[in-house]
């Protein structure tokens, strides 16, 4: 007869139940489509999202809203102008061709066709932008 | 050292000859070209449409309203008839606020729209943004009217 120690015996056990029985499910909670711990991204058993060739119109519509005064006040300190221009409020500069120049802008010159105050049709479009 | 067109030693019959010649080929320079015949320009005038994109107010966040708009001006910028050519989208704004805000938020309103083009197709790069906050009012008179604030798209050749 082979003689075993408890702590043998006990840890014989534990291995021989988890490879018979698999890993520990995680635990659902009693509300459905719900995890009392959210797997890790990392998990082997969550499935990678899928990438969709052209996002949804709720994702393009809302998510610059958050961030938005944000960039917009990034982006303003890093334009090439010097404070005083940059913070004038309500005012134009006194050089406003000037400042275009600085800002390397390229005014249009040209035919212009206005076409606000209702949804122009694709043709309307295209018959206004076509030489 | 003699040159290969010596004019010392021709009589005064051929340099009369010569510069008839060379009269002649002047005039028919400068006569007029026959009708019809197309002569190349250097500079070919930009062809701009003004248009109202919708935009959460403070924000370049497009609005869902805009997505009409929009989805027609990807059909039109795909269209046969505009192969070849570049489109400028230039956001504008009004007078009010600081003049670097304006200029950054028109900057990514303008983006904004180049991006939802790009999403359905339209090449990005035929596409470049610009943002000139207020420095181009349509409205002059009245530079905090709505009136200046507008989404251009200009083609160019």
């Amino acid at each position: 007869m082979i003689r075993t120690t408890k702590w043998f015996r006990t840890g014989f056990l534990v291995l021989f139940g988890v490879t018979i029985m698999g890993p520990p499910a995680i635990a659902q909670s009693k509300n459905p489509g719900t995890t009392l711990s959210p797997p890790s991204a990392a998990s082997p058993y969550v499935a990678p999202p899928v990438r969709m060739a052209v996002p949804p119109p709720a994702a393009v519509f809302s998510s610059a809203d958050a961030e938005a005064d944000g960039a917009a006040r990034r982006l303003a300190a890093s334009l090439p102008l010097d404070p005083a221009t940059r913070d004038l409020r309500n005012r134009l500069p006194a050089d406003v061709q000037g400042t275009i120049y600085q800002l390397g802008l390229r005014i249009p010159h040209g035919s212009r066709t206005d076409l606000r105050g209702h949804t122009p049709t694709p043709k309307e479009i295209v018959d206004a932008l076509a030489h | 050292m003699r040159s290969l067109i010596d004019i010392r030693h021709v009589g005064v019959a051929a340099r009369l000859a010569v510069a008839a010649i060379m009269l002649s080929g002047l005039v028919a320079c400068v006569q007029p070209l026959p009708a019809g015949v197309a002569v190349p320009t250097q500079i070919v005038p930009d062809r701009i449409v003004v248009l109202t994109v919708f935009f959460n107010f403070d924000s370049h966040a497009l609005r869902p309203e805009s997505s009409a708009l929009l989805d027609n001006l990807v059909q039109a910028l795909n269209d046969q008839r505009l192969t070849g050519y570049h489109f400028d989208i230039n956001g504008h704004t009004d007078i009010t606020g600081r003049l670097g805000y304006n200029i950054a938020l028109s900057t990514l309103r303008a983006g904004a729209v180049a991006d939802y083009l790009a999403a359905r197709g339209v090449p990005r790069e035929l596409m470049q943004i610009q943002g000139f906050g207020p420095l181009q009012l349509m409205d002059t008179a009245n530079p905090s009217s709505p009136t200046n604030r507008r989404v251009e798209i200009v083609s160019t050749r």
